[in-house]
């Protein structure tokens, strides 16, 4: 445990002092909360599961195992977290978000947000476990190596889902024009 | 059809995790295989595009909602009812972060400087309330009915023996303000409009001074700045 970053803060969250867990807060508030924007496209439901993410580390921080990195533990959680959530959502609901991500493209036509409203769309193409991968490669950079131990796989697999979860990610991007294909 | 070994490692380049020693070996055979270099550049402008997307601030008011939330959490057990106030505080926690979206008031309880409150959105309640939640299995304690043209629905106290919740069922249809007075301390909750009515609902203020379990809260509804509604829950309603 690296007693210089992250173990050293939960290490004096358990030991009471909430200063440090809103240390913790600030650190991954924002890749907890963009991992699960692109896993769940809807901004609201993100900061729901954002929220329930950091309240859930909070309780449970006693379970946390130090030997393993805080940010793996932290998000499995989210990847969890969102996959409930994409769980509880009805089958065939529209996704709330299109209605106001049109209104910004009238205004706004910047090249990024074009190109996530496009990465999203494909993103929502793809099963859970591709989502995962792809949101965990891309959006919080981790290594393959980092990227097993939140999902608890093996590296080979970690490597075949990412490539599998490209391919797939590729074909939806084709689809929309945002590729050649 | 490339080999599945070189898969990994173009794979791996993309990524910046190929190890150095296969590097000279993979330039030899993207030389040899235009297939391969075919896939390197297709992995690459997959990069790319990944790239140009933005990565999202999270909403204004979100950590101080978060650390509202924990700081009721972290307070010791009260009133030598540890073991049951540890386990109510952990059920209003989940009671909390089920129904989460507390931004709002979460964040104007926050910056009222609100000390020994907080506050939670609990939109999506029914059927969703965890079990042994004391919020979701009791009777409301006592409650009373808002019928005002900005704002109508019905606030009720509930108690437990550590803790009390004043639940918010509300409608807003224009801009009001909900004070709350309690133990001698008076909150403000400011912002809610129509706009915010698509995704309320339901709040719940968590109250844990000292006092909370005997002292009246006072619910007042303020608009354009004048008081024109306000009611007293009581703990143990009146008879």
């Amino acid at each position: 445990m690296n007693e210089d970053g992250d173990g050293l803060l939960v290490r004096r969250c358990r030991e009471g002092d909430g200063r440090a867990f809103a240390v913790l807060v600030g650190r991954y508030e924002k890749p907890v909360f963009n991992a699960a924007l692109r896993m769940l496209r809807n901004p609201e439901d993100a900061r729901d599961v954002t929220q329930t993410v950091f309240l859930k580390v909070f309780e449970h921080l006693d379970d946390y195992d130090p030997s393993h990195r805080f940010y793996s533990w932290l998000y499995r959680i989210a990847l969890n977290e969102s996959i409930n959530a994409l769980n509880r959502r009805v089958r065939n609901e529209p996704i709330a978000g299109d209605e106001a991500d049109e209104r910004r493209g009238a205004e706004d036509e910047i090249a990024s947000e074009q190109a996530g409203r496009e990465v999203q769309r494909a993103l929502m193409c793809l099963k859970a476990e591709y989502r995962a991968v792809i949101v965990l490669k891309h959006f919080l950079d981790l290594s393959y190596e980092d990227i097993g131990q939140v999902l608890g796989l093996p590296d080979k697999t970690v490597k075949s889902r990412l490539f599998t979860a490209r391919q797939l990610l590729k074909d939806a991007l084709s689809r929309n024009g945002v590729i050649g294909s | 059809m490339i080999d599945e070994k070189y898969i990994e490692l173009i794979q791996a380049d993309v990524d910046g995790e190929l190890p150095e020693q296969a590097r000279a070996e993979l330039s030899r055979y993207l030389l040899a295989h235009p297939e391969a270099r075919a896939l390197r550049d297709e992995l690459g402008r997959i990069h790319e595009v990944l790239a140009r997307v933005t990565r999202e601030d999270p909403p204004p008011g979100l950590r101080e909602t978060i650390l509202a939330a924990v700081r009721f959490r972290a307070r010791p057990p009260v009133r030598g009812q540890g073991r049951e106030a540890a386990w109510t505080a952990a059920g209003m926690l989940r009671y909390a972060a089920v129904f989460a979206g507390g931004l709002l008031v979460g964040a104007a309880a926050w910056q009222a400087g609100v000390d020994r409150a907080s506050v939670f959105e609990v939109s999506e309640v029914a059927g969703t309330m965890v079990a042994g939640d004391p919020v979701s299995r009791s009777a409301p304690v006592d409650s009373f009915d808002v019928a005002l043209d900005q704002v109508g629905g019905t606030v009720s106290l509930f108690g437990s023996p550590s803790m009390r919740v004043v639940q918010f069922d509300l409608d807003f249809r224009g801009p009001a303000d909900v004070v709350v007075a309690h133990d001698g301390e008076v909150a403000r909750f400011s912002g809610f409009t129509g706009e915010s009515a698509g995704r309320n609902g339901r709040y719940a203020l968590v109250l844990d001074g000292p006092g909370s379990m005997e002292s009246p809260v006072q619910v007042s509804f303020v608009v354009d700045g004048r008081t024109v509604q306000t009611g007293t829950l009581h703990a143990a309603a009146p008879h």
